[in-house]
């Protein structure tokens, strides 16, 4: 399997990259500009989510102008019929895709550290696909049909997913994703089959399954942070082992660190971010894959960096989305989970026709 | 071979590097270098880290495009020569390598013989002797039934080069081939590639690390550091405390090796000197 | 030269290899044949039983079904004689279904085998690069965007999955075409496609978006005619193809370095083999819907049965036909009065086969 999960990371391009810049740090005085550079994209990315939070809650396809929404931040008044828009609807899901996208982007990290693939993320690990089923079996077999009932079934499917994953997939990088492929094979086809026979429930989860922060309100989230902040947690702490993780399971355990243990604990971690962010916002694609590339873009390959940096991309790629959305389309708006595929995929061809691609 | 609009000098023999330039991604590493690899010797690369020796094999073996200069085999542009032809001729150990999930020692040293078997990729028998051949020589031949996983590193090493053996040429190129061996193995395989070399006339070229390995076992000693060759030729003149100097930036006395007689660097550092050798 | 001439002494070469090693004696050729003709017997006897076992599986598929022939009747049909009712239900409604389960498994199979050696990813399928996904798009958009049926969608379904896969190859190419750059464009381009047809189905009627998502899962229950014959000569030109193309297999699986050392042309070698992989599936796709999997499937089932690190290309060719064959004939008749279209059954069959092989061999490994 070593073998193996050499062939999925790409020893040719890494080749050429250890040979480059070894030995040629300039000796000045000063915080290194690395740490500088990090600092600034760090602090770039806080002021955009403050602006792509700003914009969540000031766009839309009703017109709301500013003071009126901040009126409705500081005393709402839920009779005039903006600030309810806002209090309402813009408030819960701007706060929904904060959660989502933290939690997403946080396990994409994750995923991607632990399994030393560059394609790992929750929907090749089946996470969504088991979410998915939980869904589908909730709508046909018990006729629940509100999102905010899915929450649970959604979570419960997503972390009985990961949980064979990891009890199969075991220690091993090439052997969890490939069990997480297959994972996906058994359950997308169930799927399909209940949704063929059930016109009703394939009415229902097609809805759901777009990928969307609407038609929640802000007690699904109260239901789900604590799981949301001890993943957040778990990842905090697992960083700068992702950090050993990435030289190698051999060079990890002769730095003192115990593998195994640093596996099982992400895969908890895991766990619980995937299943919050399924559970808040149907399954969104690409978010997962694209942020920790594009954090390691920006900010190299410490894991540290990458993690407090995916903590942020995550939600503003994610709020984005959402915004985009209500703007392009008038009178009317597009799911998050569509737009954000649209943005997310320029992103990844960009970041994959980069040198650096194989920083992993 | 020789289908080159005929250069106006004499052909020369063997491996010729002329002004040749290449790097990664727009940045160079080598820019204009010229190097003629002595036919049917040792040529060892030596220099610091980063000063582009193994770039300069992977311009040598065709690993790695040419931003500039050529490549010259027997006279001819090697970029020219089919590349089916090319490595019948050049034999190339690079620093990375990947083994198929379960494969067998035996297969593995058999995908050398690749550019000697016809469309469908059969084996022939004359195939087995060789790989047998190569086991042999590199002292594996118990493990060729073994899967590659079971291996340690330095039998791991030695698969490998079993395999390039196996390719059968008189050009042999090898990017820090003892990496992964203990000394007593280091040693095993530079006798080997001696072995290969007096025995067969095969021409070897090497990347190696270890000055002193260097010195005792190359013929001709290529010294390089930022991208340049600073000094090339015999070890025993090559090799002195100012060139050591000059290429790693190290101060070290220079003595006869009491074993061979090759030129032995032996580094000063900050502590531990005995006396002033003034 | 004179320093290291001195080194060796007395010693002469020749002997200083025969010395005693440490693990090396000397080795028979025919040891090395017999490791070569071990490894050529498993392969060959993975392709035979997996043949033998597809023709078991058809004779049986021949013979059920409401219109009961039994198997000797069948046999004689297909020796040329036989009733006319007979004939007409073996050639004309039983047949077809089964060749084409048949080939399309053999399709995506050998696309697979050739998208995970050549881009050296276990996970390299088109279902996971896009291909699929493609070919997806283009069908639920051909059916509920304009409303179109059959042979549009077929050749709708044909264009999705090929510009998908030009979008990858013009993405991923720079400098030549890099395996890791390759996959995660084609994974992106999977996400955008699968986001885009769930868009479509939610906004479509829904009766239509069920059609619509019918398509999507893959089914070879209506395969006859043209496309039954496009799909045969399209694979097995393919097929004739890989045979050609394989070889460079071997060398390229221990790296580019290496390959390009044992005189392969890395970069012609890998747009050859994709080139002919992504026409399988283009071919197979637009007949049969994207059946789910198989192609990630069975290439690695046929490399754990095989062993030995082949890329098991024939192998895989094989177990693939036999999967989505059994597939099919247990769609139909497993469960009496339920049927399920081929995509749902690969799945459901493949993909615990394939957990079942993973969870086995990390026994047996550790």
């Amino acid at each position: 399997m070593n073998a193996a999960s050499v062939s999925a990371e790409a020893s040719p391009i890494a080749a050429p990259a250890t040979r480059i810049g070894v030995g040629r740090r300039p000796a000045s005085g000063g915080p290194p500009p690395r740490a500088r550079r990090a600092a600034l994209v760090l602090i770039g990315s806080a002021i955009a989510l403050l602006v792509v939070v700003a914009a969540s809650l000031a766009l839309g396809v009703r017109a709301i102008d500013a003071a009126e929404v901040w009126q409705a931040l500081v005393r709402p008044d839920l009779t005039d019929p903006d600030q309810a828009v806002v209090v309402q609807l813009r408030i819960p899901r701007t706060v929904i895709g904060l959660a989502a996208g933290v939690a997403l982007g946080l396990a994409g990290t994750l995923i991607q550290g632990v399994t030393r693939n560059p394609i790992a993320d929750p929907g090749l690990l089946g996470i969504n696909a088991g979410a998915s089923l939980a869904v589908v079996l909730c709508i046909s077999l018990l006729g629940v049909t509100a999102p905010l009932g899915f929450i649970w079934f959604a979570f419960a499917g997503a972390t009985a997913a990961a949980a064979v994953v990891f009890a199969i997939g075991g220690a091993q990088p090439v052997r969890l994703a490939l069990v997480g492929a297959a994972l996906t094979a058994l359950l997308t086809p169930l799927i399909a089959l209940v949704l063929l026979r059930d016109t009703e429930a394939f009415n229902q989860y097609r809805f759901w399954a777009v990928g969307s922060l609407t038609g929640r309100d802000l007690s699904t989230v109260a239901a789900l942070w604590p799981f949301l902040a001890v993943g957040v947690v778990l990842a905090a702490t697992l960083a700068h082992r992702l950090d050993l993780l990435a030289l190698g399971d051999d060079v990890a355990s002769a730095l003192g660190q115990r593998v195994g243990i640093t596996r099982a604990v992400a895969g908890l971690a895991l766990v619980l971010l995937c299943g919050t962010a399924v559970a808040l916002a149907g399954p969104i694609a690409l978010v997962g894959l694209v942020v920790p590339h594009a954090a390691r873009r920006l900010i190299g390959s410490d894991y540290r960096r990458i993690t407090a940096l995916a903590v942020l991309l995550g939600p503003i790629m994610l709020l984005s989305a959402d915004v985009i959305g209500r703007l392009v389309v008038p009178n009317s708006e597009l799911e998050a989970g569509v737009v954000a595929a649209f943005l997310g995929a320029p992103v990844l061809i960009a970041i994959a026709r980069s040198r650096r691609v194989a920083g992993l | 071979m020789s289908s080159l609009p005929v250069p106006p000098p004499a052909v020369v023999e063997g491996l010729v590097a002329e002004g040749i330039s290449l790097g990664y991604d727009g940045r160079r590493i080598i820019d204009g270098l010229d190097l003629a690899i002595p036919s049917g010797r040792i040529t060892a690369i030596v220099g610091p880290n980063a000063c582009g020796k193994s770039t300069l094999l992977r311009g040598l073996a065709r690993l790695h495009p040419l931003e500039a200069g050529r490549v010259l085999l027997d006279g001819s542009d090697v970029s020219r020569i089919p590349r089916r032809d090319v490595a019948r001729r050049i034999g190339v150990l690079p620093q990375s390598s990947i083994a198929p999930d379960g494969v067998r020692v035996a297969d593995l040293v058999a995908r050398g013989r690749y550019p000697h078997q016809g469309w469908f990729g059969r084996h022939s028998s004359d195939d087995d002797a060789v790989v047998a051949e190569a086991l042999a020589d590199t002292g594996i031949a118990d493990l060729a039934e073994r899967p590659i996983e079971e291996l340690s590193g330095g039998q791991r090493q030695r698969v490998w080069i079993a395999m390039v053996l196996a390719q059968q040429t008189d050009l042999v190129l090898l990017d820090e081939p003892t990496t992964f061996l203990d000394v007593t193995h280091q040693l095993e395989l530079l006798d080997l590639l001696t072995a290969l070399n007096r025995d067969r006339g095969a021409t070897v070229v090497m990347v190696l690390h270890e000055l002193n390995l260097a010195a005792r076992y190359a013929d001709h000693l290529v010294v390089m550091s930022g991208g340049r060759i600073v000094a090339e030729g015999d070890p025993g003149s090559v090799l002195t405390a100012s060139t050591v100097r000059d290429a790693f930036g190290l101060d070290a006395r220079v003595i006869p090796d009491p074993v061979s007689g090759s030129p032995l660097v032996v580094p000063i550092g900050r502590f531990h000197s005995a006396a002033d050798p003034e | 030269m004179g320093a290291a001439r001195v080194t060796t002494g007395p010693e002469v070469p020749g002997e200083r290899l025969a010395r005693p090693a440490p693990s090396g004696e000397r080795i028979d050729a025919s040891a090395i044949g017999a490791v070569r003709r071990a490894a050529r017997r498993r392969r060959v006897s993975v392709v035979v039983v997996g043949a033998g076992l597809a023709a078991a599986i058809a004779l049986a598929a021949l013979s059920f079904g409401a219109a009961g022939v039994t198997p000797d009747r069948v046999i004689s049909v297909l020796l040329g004689g036989g009733e006319r009712i007979d004939r007409f239900v073996v050639f004309d409604l039983r047949l077809p279904r089964i060749l084409a389960a048949l080939v399309v498994g053999v399709a995506f199979a050998l696309a697979g085998a050739v998208f995970q050696s050549t881009l050296r990813n276990p996970l390299a399928s088109p279902d996971i690069l896009g291909i699929s996904a493609g070919a997806s798009l283009g069908a639920v958009w051909a059916i509920l965007g304009i409303g179109a049926g059959g042979a549009i969608v077929a050749g709708s379904a044909f264009g999705g999955g090929l510009v998908v896969a030009i979008v990858i190859w013009l993405a991923a190419w720079r400098q030549g075409l890099h395996g890791v750059r390759f996959v995660l464009v084609g994974v992106g381009m999977a996400y955008l496609c699968g986001s885009v047809v769930a868009w479509l189905l939610a906004r479509a009627e829904v009766r239509e978006a069920q059609t619509a998502l019918h398509w999507t899962v893959g089914s070879v229950a209506d395969v006859r005619g043209d496309e039954l014959w496009l799909l045969v000569v399209g694979t097995a030109a393919c097929g004739v193809v890989l045979v050609f193309l394989t070889r460079a297999l071997r060398p390229l699986a221990l790296g580019d370095d290496h390959a390009r050392a044992l005189g392969v042309r890395t970069d012609a070698a890998r747009v050859a083999l994709l080139v002919v992989a992504v026409a399988l599936v283009a071919f197979a796709t637009s007949v049969a819907g994207p059946i789910a999997f198989v192609a990630l499937i069975a290439p690695a089932v046929a490399r754990r049965l095989v062993g030995r690190g082949g890329a098991a290309v024939g192998a895989a060719a094989v177990v693939g036909g036999v999967l989505t064959l059994g597939a099919d004939v247990a769609g139909q008749f497993a469960i009496p009065g339920f049927t399920a279209p081929l995509g749902v059954v690969t799945g459901v069959i493949g993909a615990p086969y394939l957990l079942w092989l993973l969870a086995r061999t990390e026994r047996t490994r550790a």
